[in-house]
């Protein structure tokens, strides 16, 4: 591959993928190497996919990187019980009060949510996986998923609310 | 779909703003151009002992009967994961015990990948397409074992 064809595949998927990696990592460095590493593992991988399919692979390769990278800073124990101590939390009736401004304040709740959550909701709400897929990739159970979506959503909801 | 839902998804380009520090470009081709193999010492970088990992992933234990391009692809991952821990083995007696660290960080640079290529291939591909791109990909990935294995043991 040439320097050239190099330079057009990173910059046709840079801004997505670091950005769908900074989302549940919360690190620019990290986000980097995870958004790298994908890009690699496809070019020497010898792989060719028609380009939406090869978009959807590489963004899915950068979710299940990013969560690896996440588990193997905090284990997968804390990773999940962060979960099992919201259960016990109770958040009350969660109502959306935004208007301006609320892309940021999003991006900023997001950024304040445990890590569990936000992988979540990251999956669901921003690269649009369906419950199932997230439940293979956190290896738990579809219904787990779908009560921390909704837990995680009615945390972000009271975040964004309070900024 | 309630306002959060439809805040994200109409603007959802506006959530993807954040960009990697400068010269993430440059360093992307240093890495795509990095030889897999070749002058191996230059990658005493980091790493963690790649051996308990692989000798784990050989404990899985999986047996394989029939040949099917399925079962051929794990075949070829096995066998990447048996001869990665043979030769990290074989290369930690032949290292003095103040090296052996360093090795590890070696070997890991050279054959860890994350989130193995196997359980990332799409869905869509034929069975046969998934095992070329393993066979190869895999390969290439011993070869730079290999390579980093001659290194040493020339030295």
């Amino acid at each position: 591959m040439t320097r050239e064809e190099i330079n057009t595949f990173y910059h046709r998927y840079r801004v997505r993928l670091f950005n769908t990696s900074y989302r549940i990592l919360g690190d620019r460095m990290d986000a980097e190497e995870v958004m790298q590493d994908v890009m690699i593992k496809y070019l020497k991988s010898g792989m060719s996919l028609p380009l939406p399919k090869e978009e959807a692979w590489l963004v899915k390769s950068a979710v299940r990187g990013a969560i690896d990278r996440v588990r193997k800073k905090k284990r997968d124990l804390e990773f999940m019980e962060e979960y099992k101590a919201d259960l016990v939390e109770n958040i009350g009736d969660v109502k959306w009060r935004g208007t301006a401004d609320m892309i940021p304040k999003i991006k900023e709740g997001l950024a304040r949510l445990p890590d569990g959550y936000r992988a979540v909701l990251s999956m669901i709400l921003f690269e649009g996986f369906d419950y199932e897929e997230v439940a293979k990739i956190l290896e738990v159970k579809e219904s787990t998923v779908r009560s921390q979506y909704m837990r995680g959503r009615d945390k972000l909801i009271k975040i964004v609310n309070e900024l | 779909m309630n306002e959060l839902n439809r805040i994200i998804s109409q603007h959802r380009a506006e959530f993807d703003s954040e960009l990697p520090l400068e010269g993430d470009f440059e360093r992307f081709v240093a890495k795509v151009e990095k030889p897999d193999r070749g002058g191996a010492w230059r990658f005493y970088k980091r790493g963690i002992g790649v051996a308990a990992v692989v000798i784990v992933l050989l404990g899985i234990g999986l047996v394989w009967d029939f040949y099917t391009p399925e079962k051929e692809m794990l075949r070829v991952y096995k066998r990447y994961c048996r001869e990665v821990a043979i030769i990290t083995a074989e290369l930690q007696m032949s290292v003095n015990v103040s090296e052996i660290e360093t090795l590890n960080e070696v070997i890991e640079n050279v054959s860890n990948e994350g989130v193995p290529l196997i359980s990332l291939l799409p869905d869509e591909m034929r069975a046969s397409e998934k095992l070329t791109v393993i066979k190869g990909y895999y390969q290439d990935k011993l070869n730079g074992i290999m390579e980093l294995k001659t290194i040493v043991k020339s030295r």
